[in-house]
């Protein structure tokens, strides 16, 4: 398919019915819908789902899209809140049942051998990020992950771009907080004799 | 926000936020995502045509019986009939409700 086809030419021809021009919408957006979801969600099942529902919506609504200006931020607030209400949705029904199973199943094992080990410090920092309140996970992910401006944020997620700058200054603070805790506890005490 | 962006200068913490998350999404979607969305958006054009086919035979319907022009009622679109039949409901609704009370 040619790659001059704008968004806004896209959204004309789905709105006339044009599939066609919905797949290469498809194509051109995915991953970042997809990715976006995830690093939400932590589903690939959910992921999926939601991007599935993000490109139905372009479909249904293609004719209320104004197709005059850029359409990444559109996709990323139906992305944003489709995966907001499915976290809320499945919180307290999946997350604390599996993170009791967790905890039954594999007590916490502390290897201090393991402590500059890169992947298990990236590991950490997932289950930090994971830990953060949803609203600031998902400034972290739009900030970090898919390198949006404080406004755009601000408008993807309807909230002031103040709101959003306060927002991912206490998720780096916590994140920070919860590093400094985690390699504290991974460093081997040492005991001191001094008799 | 789809052009390539500049790259965005970021602390070790950033640095490293940013590896985690995209060490977690690596992943694209499953290859057949987009088949199931074509079927379902197929699926949903059948429905909406269905349900406005039949909206408007109810709609010529309902303006034979009630006196419209047909030509006004054919030309009307989905809120029209929305409309027509809110009107209809309406100027009906005392007689409905005195022949059933009946």
């Amino acid at each position: 398919m040619s790659t001059q086809h704008t968004d806004g030419w896209l959204i004309v021809r789905v709105r006339e019915g044009d599939l066609d021009a919905l797949g290469e919408l498809y194509e051109r957006h995915k991953l970042a819908v997809y990715r976006t979801a995830l690093a939400i969600t932590r589903d690939e099942r959910a992921a999926e789902d939601i991007l599935q529902d993000v490109f139905l919506r372009v479909h249904a609504y293609a004719a209320s899209i104004d197709e005059t200006r850029p359409l990444a931020p559109w996709l990323y607030r139906v992305t944003v809140n489709l995966a907001y209400s499915w976290t809320k949705r499945v919180k307290y029904l999946f997350y604390s049942l599996h993170d009791t199973l967790d905890r039954w199943v594999s007590p916490p094992q502390h290897h201090p051998e393991a402590a500059t080990d890169e992947r298990e410090r990236r590991q950490g920092l997932q289950q930090a990020i994971d830990a953060l309140p949803l609203g600031h996970r998902i400034v972290i992910v739009l900030y970090y992950l898919e390198g949006l401006s404080l406004k755009e944020i601000a408008y993807v997620m309807d909230i002031p771009e103040g709101t959003v700058k306060s927002r991912l200054h206490y998720a780096r603070e916590s994140l920070r907080g919860a590093l400094l805790e985690r390699e504290r506890r991974l460093v081997p005490e040492v005991a001191y004799d001094f008799t | 926000m789809t052009s390539p962006r500049e790259p965005r200068l970021l602390d070790d913490l950033g640095r490293r936020v940013q590896r985690a998350l995209q060490e977690r999404t690596a992943a694209g979607p499953p290859p057949q995502t987009w088949e199931r969305i074509r079927a379902r958006a197929e699926r949903e054009t059948a429905l909406t045509r269905n349900l406005r086919a039949f909206l408007r035979s109810m709609c010529v319907w309902l303006a034979v019986d009630t006196g419209f022009s047909l030509g006004v009622a054919a030309q009307r679109d989905m809120l029209g009939v929305w409309r027509d039949l809110s009107w209809v409901y309406g100027r009906h609704r005392s007689q409905l409700a005195l022949e059933l009370a009946f």
